[in-house]
């Protein structure tokens, strides 16, 4: 009988002990690793996209590390010569020289927790690494490798993710998410490494020195809706955001200076991030007589907001996200979406060919659904792997990736507008690189249609902070 | 006055929820006396199941089990009123396997055993939703409900019908269960039953049937308030969704988790007043950015109940279980004295990551020992041990801006202001007790990370803050520079500091004071009919309690290198006193256990090391354990391993 409750009382032990372990997919020593080879990424690789070696051309000396492709041509070979942000695509696809020392980037990426789970981040970094290890040959032959550590929406969590990831020797981090990202930002600016990319969820991110993000974040995007609300001549514009530090200071230090400074009259309408009826909120944008709607919402909020501005019959026009536009959410929308204005941060082309890049790569080179918030961090790598490039394999330094992105004026940027680090693009949130956007609504047949170029939004902001 | 009615009709969805869940968690109290946090997480995940059966056919089942398919298909595309029979159906048995698995073992356990029960399933269930239910699935981004949601107009304001109906359906489903309570054998069994589930017994009723019947009805309502609830909010996100029971608590608080009237209007009452808040701070600017709408409802709420409150001890609420026993600590000094000299070898010999888990370990046990004094020494439950650690953090960063002041003022100026707080906490301690005193805590700290820890003068308004480096004597005691983590002069610093405090905690558990809390945790009454000041012991206790909980949250300012609201969130509290539960609650010994099982600590680091792959269900597996050591080990990993020792001893 004792024996029994002991043997008990160790097995709840050891259980409890390992339900208190880190998430799945880690290392043991917290960080998960992808190989600089990616017929080697992780166990659950699709194997489509690593066991066919049908490129005739790859130029790699090692036949390991091929040029995989899903249909017999790689996304180099079909764009070749045609002009992307660093130049021209390559004219054929070269493997990484797996036998040189790996370039280390280190991710914090926040996933399995009650607070959110973004592993599409994890994913679309993770293809964009084996893209350009296959088909870009590294960077001068050095395969770049990523190292992620998982956090839970945790100061103590994150910080000791940006610790492992010093010690492992990354020479810079791209941005996942990691909405407490204020507990690693100090370890990597002690360090001096940058942080490159990602979503800048809290105002941390986006205000720290050693963070650079190709993003305006909530403020860009709130900017861009009041130049389109004052081009529609609009004269009162009602901003309604969640009681969330980088959504409050977004609404309230910059979209309402910058609607004023446009001429309209704004209401702001803070509300608890759970806990919320919009319909209250429609109703005192109503009641404001507001013709401009913004309403910070997303996944289940946006069909019923859309509807409702619908129903109470709104003289004006509503301002989402992007999020709001995703394809399961518009097919829901029952018509609601007509008329209603979304942000984008992507180049007003629907055929960009790099675009078609990351179509492919987030397919052929993925190891879980990369889609929607993926983009950024797609993004994020492919621009730091310019700046890699910019630096050459053998001068590689945390250092000379910081300096390259400080001086940016104007760098183009994979899939988005050029960046400029000045630090003030957005006065006051220095690492808002490029805050331009794009608006673009969706039609009767659910198709795009952009409606603007890309929105100056530094420039609203300059005059609306001007004197 | 026409404005404000209109706010309070738009206040009746929120209010709706809240209320509809609050009969809930009144309904499970008085048949079995269980604060159920995890009515919420019960309802959400009922509510994903009919909104998951609606759109794909499958009946998604709740239970962790090898070899079973996580869903199976019943129909091809069910209508409303099959998907709700459906619901209903799984929600009855969700209600009676809740019951008779977890909480009919636990009818004569201590309230906290329960309560740690309750988080256990909360956990499990926000564990499982989350695997099985991703955030990118259609159910999670369209929410079709069954009510109407067509506008109906009154004036100038326009609401979806289905708020009203909501609304309405609260207050029939209140007046039904109160008249069914007064009026019907079952209600009266059911009162009976509570207040005495031997004399019950002894009448020829069943208290098993009558809380199982109590349990089903609890759980079915939970479900149909999340399922019509999901509309409304616009989501039904585990976590989020799961989070409206606290509102909900504070609704049944109010109520003394007894009269279902008092808890439903409370609800709606919080609902309204939140819309009147929202509407206020639309219109006057100096009103935002505080969390007055989830804050400003909790501070009614407790300063209500402290007015309905009296001094005297009523019946049934002495009765309140056996606390796990608490041993003569007259070893722990020496353990602690070990543990700490092995962990000071560590911090010189040891790879970093060895070093932090030892730091953030030794920080966890100061507060783990906060808990211990006041949980587990004086039975008082308290929630609010976070609060007052970030009480503390903030405090000590404001008195550095204010007086340009450093290391080791401003974590005393800190450590004051916090106890100072805690004791004045204390006070309502006085007239509450047990789980009341619980949900009194719990709605004191959200109103304090709502209201102070929002507050601009003290943090900005954004709930974070820097803190300067520490050091004595030119000694940096910086928890990490450069590359340098987990620096050891900082570990000695904490080692210290937990060395002192177990001191404190163990030489006050051996003195007059220490005895004098074990009897007013034993029995109130017998306590001061021999001449012990209950309020004095709880006060003193609460003042203790505080001054450890500040010395962590300082700590752990340090350590961070910053104060951060979400460091100290309401929640972390429940995770504390869980783990605590864990280790043995009423040894201070066992504060190095709940400390070594902390994130990043000890025995999480050395699973790290031996296992690299875990599963996606761990937050889930976890939530699990808390139930089954609720149920199977009342006195904790300490308490447990020490009576096998014993037995051990006395065999050889």
């Amino acid at each position: 009988m004792m024996r029994r409750q002991l043997l008990i009382v160790l097995g709840v032990f050891a259980l409890i002990v390992a339900a208190c372990s880190e998430p799945a997919d880690d290392a043991g020593d917290g960080t998960t690793t992808t190989s600089a080879d990616p017929t080697s990424t992780t166990d659950d690789t699709d194997d489509d996209t690593t066991d066919d070696d049908t490129t005739d051309d790859s130029t790699t000396d090692d036949d390991d590390s091929s040029t995989p492709t899903g249909d017999g041509t790689s996304i180099v070979e079909r764009l070749a010569g045609e002009e992307w942000f660093l130049g021209t695509v390559p004219d054929l696809p070269v493997a990484a020289d797996d036998s040189l020392e790996p370039i280390r980037i280190g991710m914090i990426n926040q996933e399995d927790t009650p607070a959110g789970s973004f592993p599409e981040l994890r994913f679309a970094a993770d293809a964009a690494i084996n893209f350009i290890n296959a088909e870009l040959g590294g960077v001068d032959g050095r395969p770049i490798e990523l190292h992620t550590c998982i956090t839970t929406f945790s100061v103590v969590v994150s910080k000791a993710c940006a610790e492992e990831l010093v010690l492992k020797e990354v020479v810079a981090l791209v941005g996942g998410i990691d909405v407490l990202v204020e507990g690693a930002l100090p370890v990597l600016e002690g360090n001096g490494i940058p942080l490159v990319g990602g979503i800048p969820a809290g105002l941390a991110e986006q205000n720290h020195p050693n963070s650079f993000s190709f993003s305006g974040g909530t403020a860009g995007g709130m900017a861009a809706y009041m130049q389109h609300a004052s081009e529609q001549g609009y004269e009162k514009a009602f901003i309604a955001y969640g009681e969330f530090e980088s959504f409050q200071v977004a609404a309230e230090d910059y979209a309402a200076v910058v609607a004023e400074d446009l001429g309209m009259e704004v209401r702001l309408h803070p509300f608890p991030l759970f806990g919320a009826d919009y319909t209250s909120v429609l109703n005192d944008a109503k009641s404001f007589g507001a013709e401009a709607v913004v309403i910070n919402a997303a996944d289940a909020a946006c069909v019923p907001v859309m509807q409702g501005f619908k129903d109470l019959e709104f003289e004006g026009t509503l301002y989402m996200f992007g999020a709001c536009a995703a394809d399961e959410i518009i097919s829901n929308a029952d018509g609601s979406q007509i008329g209603v204005v979304f942000a984008g941060e992507g180049p007003p082309d629907e055929d960009d060919i790099e675009g078609m890049i990351y179509d492919f790569a987030s397919t052929e080179y993925n190891n879980g659904n990369a889609e929607a918030a993926g983009t950024v961090a797609f993004r994020g790598m492919m621009n730091l792997y310019g700046v890699l490039t910019e630096l050459g394999g053998d001068n590689i330094t945390s250092e000379g990736i910081t300096e390259i992105l400080r001086n940016a004026v104007d760098k183009k940027s994979f899939w988005g507008h050029p960046y400029t680090c000045d630090g003030n693009q957005v006065p006051g949130l220095p690492s808002l690189c490029a805050p331009y956007e794009t608006l673009f609504i969706i039609d009767e047949t659910n198709t795009i249609r952009f409606i603007s170029d890309w929105i100056d939004t530094p420039a609203l902001f300059e005059s609306a902070f001007a004197e | 006055m026409t404005t404000i009615l209109s706010n309070l009709l738009l206040g009746l969805g929120v209010g709706g929820v809240i209320a509809a869940l609050a009969i809930g968690v009144v309904v499970t109290h008085r048949a079995s006396n269980v604060v159920n946090f995890a009515h919420a997480a019960v309802g959400t995940y009922l509510a994903l199941v009919y909104y998951e059966f609606r759109a794909t056919g499958d009946i998604v089942q709740p239970f962790l089990l090898p070899f079973v398919p996580s869903r199976f298909h019943l129909f091809d595309r069910p209508v409303v009123a099959t998907a709700l029979i459906v619901t209903l159906i799984i929600s009855a048995i969700a209600g009676l396997a809740t019951y008779w698995l977890i909480f009919r073992p636990l009818r004569n356990a201590a309230p906290l055993a329960r309560v740690v029960a309750s988080l256990g399933l909360m956990t499990y269930l926000i564990g499982l939703m989350q695997v099985r239910f991703p955030a990118s699935s259609a159910v999670a981004r369209v929410l079709d409900g069954p009510l109407p949601s067509d506008k109906v107009s009154f004036g100038s304001v326009s609401v979806d019908a289905d708020r009203y109906l909501l609304a309405a359906g609260v207050v029939a489903v209140a007046v039904i269960i109160s008249l069914v309570g007064k009026f019907t054998n079952f209600g009266l069994a059911t009162k009976a039953a509570a207040e005495n589930e031997t004399g019950a017994v002894l009448l020829g009723i069943s208290a098993d049937w009558i809380s199982t019947l109590n349990w089903i009805i609890a759980t079915v309502l939970a479900g149909v308030a999340m399922i019509l609830a999901a509309p409304i909010l616009l989501t039904l996100d585990p976590a989020t969704s799961s989070l409206l029971i606290v509102p909900a608590l504070g609704a049944a608080l109010l109520g003394r988790f007894q009269s279902i009237g008092i808890a439903a209007a409370t609800g709606l009452g919080i609902g309204m007043l939140m819309r009147e808040i929202s509407a206020a701070q639309s219109e006057w600017e100096s009103l935002r950015g505080v969390g007055l709408q989830f804050g400003l409802p909790f501070v009614i709420v407790l300063i209500a109940l402290l007015l309905r409150s009296d001094r005297t001890v009523r019946r049934g609420e002495l009765h309140s279980g056996r606390m796990p026993p608490a041993p003569d600590p007259r070893t722990t000094l020496y353990v602690t004295l070990a543990f700490v000299a092995i962990c000071t070898l560590g911090l010189f010999h040891l790879d970093f990551e060895w070093r932090r888990a030892i730091t953030l370990s030794a920080i966890a046990a100061i507060m783990a020992l906060s808990v211990i004094v006041l949980t587990g020494l004086v039975g008082q439950i308290s929630l609010a041990t976070f609060a007052l650690a970030g009480t503390a953090g903030f405090a000590m960063v404001k008195a550095g801006d204010l007086w340009n002041i450093g290391f080791p003022l401003t974590p005393i100026i800190g450590t004051l202001a916090a106890v100072g707080l805690g004791t004045l906490a204390g006070l309502p301690a006085i007239r509450i007790r047990g789980l009341t005193l619980a949900i009194a805590s719990l709605a004191a700290a959200v109103a304090i990370e709502e209201l102070l820890f929002k507050w601009e003068w003290l943090t900005g308004g954004l709930g974070t803050g820097t803190v300067d480096p520490p050091s004595l004597f030119g000694i940096d005691l910086q928890s990490g520079v450069g590359s340098n983590f987990a620096r050891k002069e900082f570990g000695i610093l904490v080692l210290s500091a937990l060395l002192v405090s177990m001191y404190v905690v163990v030489n006050l558990r051996r003195s007059r004071t220490g005895r004098q809390w074990l009897a007013v945790r034993a029995n109130e009454r017998a306590a001061e009919a021999i001449g012990i000041s209950a309020p004095r012991a709880k006060l003193s206790a609460n003042a203790v309690a505080a001054f450890l909980a500040s010395i962590g949250g300082t700590l752990t300012a340090y350590q961070n290198g910053l104060v951060d609201v979400n460091s100290f969130a309401a929640l972390n509290s429940l995770v504390l006193v869980a783990m605590t539960y864990l280790s043995g609650i009423a040894a201070p010994v066992a504060a190095l256990v709940a400390g070594a099982l902390t994130e990043k600590g000890l025995l999480t680091e050395g699973m790290d090391q031996l296992n690299d792959e875990a599963s996606q269900y761990q937050f889930a597996v976890s939530g699990l354990f808390l139930i089954i050591a609720a149920i199977r080990f009342p006195s904790g990993i300490v308490g447990t391993s020490s009576r096998l020792a014993k037995r051990t001893a006395g065999r050889s």
